[in-house]
């Protein structure tokens, strides 16, 4: 009786480990779009970001002589200003031109490859690892910092903004002259 | 008698084994949701530089990335990421010619050529499967992120619409500026735009 029990035990044990030692390569579908936009960039901005994460241990007997870790990933990252294109107007009466432009914004923001500098402590007898994931979690809370710090900076976007009308300035300086009439513009800031 | 002492200690067992359980499990023993991870930020501006990036066509691909090691041999981890390629054409060169000495008479609008602005993976969004945890050391997440650039940017390639979106948007949008304006100023004009 305890034999037939061992070789069932023993055979429901091989059948489990050689499901489980399958792996499935399981691709999410590739999700693709391409859509029309109508952005100007006109001011790039590059912030050195620090992302500084602390790993506390965890407690039970199987985390004995593990070490708290900390982390510093140092990276550059840009952020891109300018201006809604789609809502620039513009409304001629002889010589008087009114142009409506947005405020500027920010268009979007990314990390430059190549540029992590990763510091760590070091770990204890038993590893406390700081997993990729975790790394991907400090980047994301850095990248949002920048963002944010972009948002606030209101010269940066009031500098964005006068470029985006320098160039327009000049894209209808160039038309006016080749019918031989100066322009006097009037500017219209519109809230995003 | 023995069968009672038995029953007893087998439910003493019992009762001592849930306590034991509930105990480690309140206190975090068993169970938990992890180490605590602490995350703090700092930015400081570097430098600012000047572009005039007027983009018509936005591409974006959310995709998961094969990683290899260095002889390709070896799949190390999958890594699922969002990206974004953007295209359009530097605002700053567009230029024109006016011909009065054809009928009707015409300005043409020229264009420059189209071009990749951005090559954007979101670095904060990236998740990995690791085929074997030793792959996954301090520096991995660079390695992953810069690949993932790099799988977006072949990908992109093959997307023989999306620049011809960008240029025909392009065109749109600068009629769309120009052309009012120059019919006030003579309706006798033609605009072309390429």
């Amino acid at each position: 009786m305890i034999k037939k029990t061992i070789y069932f035990f023993f055979i429901a044990c091989t059948i489990i480990s050689l499901n489980a030692c399958s792996s499935q390569e399981k691709q999410e579908p590739a999700v693709e779009q391409i859509r029309s936009i109508c952005k100007l960039a006109t001011l790039e901005s590059y912030y050195n970001n620090v992302a500084e994460v602390t790993q506390d241990t965890e407690k039970g007997i199987t985390h004995i002589f593990e070490k708290e870790r900390k982390m510093w990933v140092e990276y550059t990252g840009v952020v891109s200003l300018g201006i809604d294109f789609s809502k620039v107007k513009l409304d001629i009466d002889g010589v008087n031109v009114t142009i409506t432009i947005p405020e500027a914004e920010v268009l979007y923001i990314k990390e430059i490859p190549d540029t992590r500098k990763i510091t760590v402590s070091q770990d204890g007898f038993n590893s406390n690892k700081i997993t990729s994931d975790t790394q991907t979690g400090a980047i994301k809370k850095a990248q949002d910092n920048m963002e944010e710090a972009a948002k606030n900076n209101r010269t940066l976007l009031l500098n964005a903004q006068q470029r985006a009308k320098d160039m327009i300035k000049s894209y209808v300086d160039k038309i006016g002259s080749a019918f031989g009439t100066t322009y006097k513009i009037t500017w219209i800031s519109v809230d995003v | 008698m023995r069968k009672k002492i038995w029953i007893i200690v087998i439910i003493s067992i019992a009762v001592l084994g849930a306590v034991l359980l509930t105990f480690a499990v309140k206190n975090g023993y068993l169970f938990n949701d992890g180490p605590s991870i602490n995350v703090i930020c700092e930015s400081s501006l570097r430098e600012v530089v000047n572009v005039s990036k007027l983009s018509t066509a936005e591409y974006t691909y959310n995709s998961v990335a094969k990683i290899y090691d260095k002889d390709k041999k070896v799949l190390k981890c999958h890594a699922k990421y969002n990206g974004t390629v953007t295209a359009g054409i530097d605002f700053s060169k567009i230029d024109y010619d006016i011909d009065d000495d054809i009928t009707p008479k015409k300005i043409t609008i020229i264009l420059p050529a189209i071009e990749i602005h951005d090559v954007i993976v979101d670095s904060g969004t990236i998740d990995y499967i690791f085929t074997n945890s030793k792959y996954e050391t301090d520096e991995f997440s660079q390695e992953a992120y810069t690949l993932c650039i790099e799988d977006l940017g072949v990908k992109v390639k093959r997307q023989d619409d999306f620049l011809k979106i960008a240029k025909e948007n392009a065109v749109k949008t600068i009629d769309g500026l120009v052309s009012p304006w120059v019919n006030q100023i003579d309706s006798e004009y033609v605009i072309e735009v390429k």
